[in-house]
């Protein structure tokens, strides 16, 4: 217990430095401008600050991307209620909701209790985080390279299968992604793969200028190919009142929602693949499932509201348990976050909590006082609001792409790495108009090392026999649900084909 | 085009790039005393690339038969817009370009041009996005070659700044 608590003191003491206060404030009007933009989204906010953490600490580089997620997300409510885009995907589960109540006079409302429950959800997240990690972490100090090698399997797979509604595409999506984690010196023997000869290529593809590519590039391409950039705001919305009013109450009264959002987002969170957008899209039916008064919902009724707003932001946390613990990131943004830890050179896993504890300690911090500024500052971020929406989008994407340029280039001073950017947004924009899902794309580039050095280690120690990866006990069991899930879902895959065959053939006579 | 001939033409592809990353891979040295060498796991891929692209080939050609439902996939794009489509490809070429030339003409003159081009091409007034690139582009020039410290290419400026 004194080593906890003197392990908390160090992580305070690392928090009260003001470059950090200032880069987590400077990150969270960051992301309440991304997010507050249609269009916009938390990862590619994430993406864009990524070049700009490079040079920070790794304690401030977390603090900043920690913030500004956090932000984006909520934020991304904001344009949701008063003109029905969801500024991110994570609030597009409850869009129409904001909207029916803004329309009935409650825009106050619908926007102080989302961002009320957001919090709430934020510090459950946060606190489950703090408790479930170390826990794991001590537990999974015994694992081996064999243990390694399911678990990032299983992360990946449920990736594939989580990310799309078509199995096949989910899977090419994480082929592509771990294909590309290939491309440099093999991690065992140091031969160069897939270099085509470029020098630039040997260390392996640079992830920050295929974030920025993925995330940013390919969004505004994504914009301008499906015309969003001609939207204008055709009904000003009135100016929002009180937004804290009577909030306390109606948190109250919906407390079983919150809590069932807080607790269904942190689990949704820690499933690689699924994000914060999937945890408010199951949430908000389960509020109208499990509700007194479903004929409510879709008219202007808060409650699906509170739940899914707890779930989104809980998920963030969530999602940073196996990130911190195995190294498997849970979606995409902490995808960008595991990177930018492996380049700060404090590699996620079990023996961080043993040689980082007082850094691991303020980032649970971090994630606590993210979520508490989220209050005033996405209060600040609702009365600027309305100037916020108007700002022309293409004159908002020409700014973006000049950061997308100098982000690029600023990693290691090569015009390289622009070209890199240009290829992953191009590419990244096709796959997308093929329905191939970009979240696998990251896990696979982010866990394919992981996956390539486990499995050739695993096999080297067990002689090239795949029995050997199930002869110790918990990879065993690992290995066995690895397989019961690829059994199940492949199974449903099927069943769903006969199904159609069926109805197609019955429909022909 | 439909979407299972686009699924055709991408199931086609996905089995091409397979075959080549095997080809690449199995000419990879193998190494003595390991049984398995750097072009192991690639060529595993490679496989299930083929694989998955052989399936799509199959299940769009299934498609056109019309006898199988279409694939649950989000495919029903609007069509773009004359000013965004050439805005998109001024994106792609405009940053191929910048690529080219920004070492030898530096990142303050070639930037914002790219910037303005784009903002014209949406529709932007001329006056205004100069200012806004110009000043933009000079506020971010400042913060990373300044306050960062990162090489910025100052290219035709050079002495200037």
């Amino acid at each position: 217990m004194e080593h906890f608590f003197s392990q908390l003191s160090a992580a305070f003491g690392m928090l009260a430095d003001v470059q950090l206060i200032s880069v987590v404030l400077v990150a969270s009007a960051f992301g309440l401008f991304v997010g507050a933009i249609p269009g916009l989204t938390a990862t590619m906010a994430t993406a864009l600050l990524v070049p700009v953490t490079f040079y920070m600490t790794p304690l401030a580089a977390v603090a900043a991307i920690v913030s500004c997620t956090a932000m984006a997300i909520t934020a991304g409510d904001i344009p949701g209620c008063l003109i029905r885009m969801p500024g991110t995907p994570a609030s597009a589960a409850y869009t129409d909701e904001t909207y029916a109540m803004t329309r009935r006079g409650l825009a106050a409302q619908a926007l102080g209790s989302s961002l009320v429950s957001s919090v709430i959800g934020g510090l459950f997240g946060a606190i489950v985080l703090m408790i479930a990690a170390p826990v794991l972490a001590s537990y999974a100090l015994r694992f081996s390279s064999f243990e390694y090698f399911w678990l990032a399997l299983m992360g990946l797979s449920c990736a594939a299968f989580i990310s799309s509604s078509d199995l096949l595409r989910g899977m090419i999506a994480l082929l592509i992604g771990l294909f590309l984690a290939t491309v440099g010196m093999d991690p065992l023997t140091g031969t160069p793969r897939f270099d085509f000869g470029f020098t630039a290529l040997l260390g392996g593809l640079n992830f920050i200028p295929i974030m920025i590519g993925m995330f940013a590039v390919c969004e505004i391409m994504n914009n301008l190919a499906t015309d969003s950039e001609r939207v204008r705001i055709k009904e000003i919305p009135k100016p929002v009142g009180r937004i804290f009013a009577g909030i306390g109450g109606l948190i109250s009264r919906y407390r079983r929602n919150t809590a069932r959002g807080a607790v269904l987002g942190t689990l949704i969170g820690a499933l690689p693949g699924a994000g914060g957008d999937l945890a408010a899209w199951m949430s908000y039916s389960l509020a109208k499932r499990f509700s007194k008064t479903p004929e409510k919902f879709g008219t202007g009724h808060p409650e699906g509201v509170i739940e899914a707003g707890a779930a989104n932001n809980a998920a963030l946390s969530g999602a940073w348990v196996p990130a911190l613990v195995f190294g498997i990131p849970g979606d995409a943004v902490t995808a960008i976050a595991v990177g930018v830890l492996i380049m700060k050179g404090l590699n996620p896993g079990p023996q961080l909590f043993e040689s980082q504890a007082p850094t691991l300690y303020a980032i649970y911090l971090i994630f606590i006082v993210a979520n508490l500024l989220l209050l005033p500052l996405g209060w600040l971020a609702i009365r600027l609001a309305m100037p916020l929406l108007r700002i022309p989008p293409h004159q908002l994407s020409a700014v973006i792409l000049m950061f997308c340029i100098l982000g690029s280039y600023a990693i290691n001073n090569s015009i390289f790495d622009i070209g890199v950017m240009l290829l992953f947004g191009v590419v990244s924009f096709v796959l997308g108009r093929l329905g191939v899902p970009k979240g696998p794309i990251i896990l696979g580039l982010v866990l394919g090392p992981m996956v390539e050095m486990n499995f050739l280690t695993s096999m080297a120690i067990a002689d090239g026999r795949f029995l050997g990866f199930f002869e110790r006990p918990i990879a065993g069991g690992l290995g066995v649900a690895a397989i019961l899930i690829w059994g199940f879902v492949l199974m449903r895959a099927l069943r769903g084909h006969s199904d159609k065959a069926k109805h197609a053939a019955k429909s022909d006579m | 085009m439909s979407r299972a001939s686009t699924d055709l033409l991408f199931g086609l592809v996905l089995c091409f790039a397979g075959v080549a990353i095997a080809v690449v891979a199995r000419a990879m040295p193998s190494i003595a005393g390991q049984a398995y060498g750097p072009g192991f796991f690639p060529s595993l891929l490679a496989v299930g690339l083929a694989a998955c692209g052989l399936i799509m080939v199959t299940r769009s050609i299934l498609q056109m038969s019309s006898r199988y439902a279409a694939a649950p996939t989000d495919l029903n794009q609007p069509s773009i817009g004359r000013r965004n489509l050439a805005a998109l490809l001024w994106v792609v070429g405009g940053l191929a370009l910048i690529g080219g030339v920004m070492d030898s003409v530096g990142f303050l003159i070639c930037v914002p041009v790219f910037m303005i081009v784009f903002m014209v091409i949406l529709g932007e007034r001329l006056a205004w996005s100069v200012v806004l690139s110009l000043a933009s582009t000079s506020i971010a020039y400042y913060a990373f070659a300044k306050l960062l410290k990162v090489q910025v290419p100052i290219g035709l400026l050079d002495g200037l700044f």
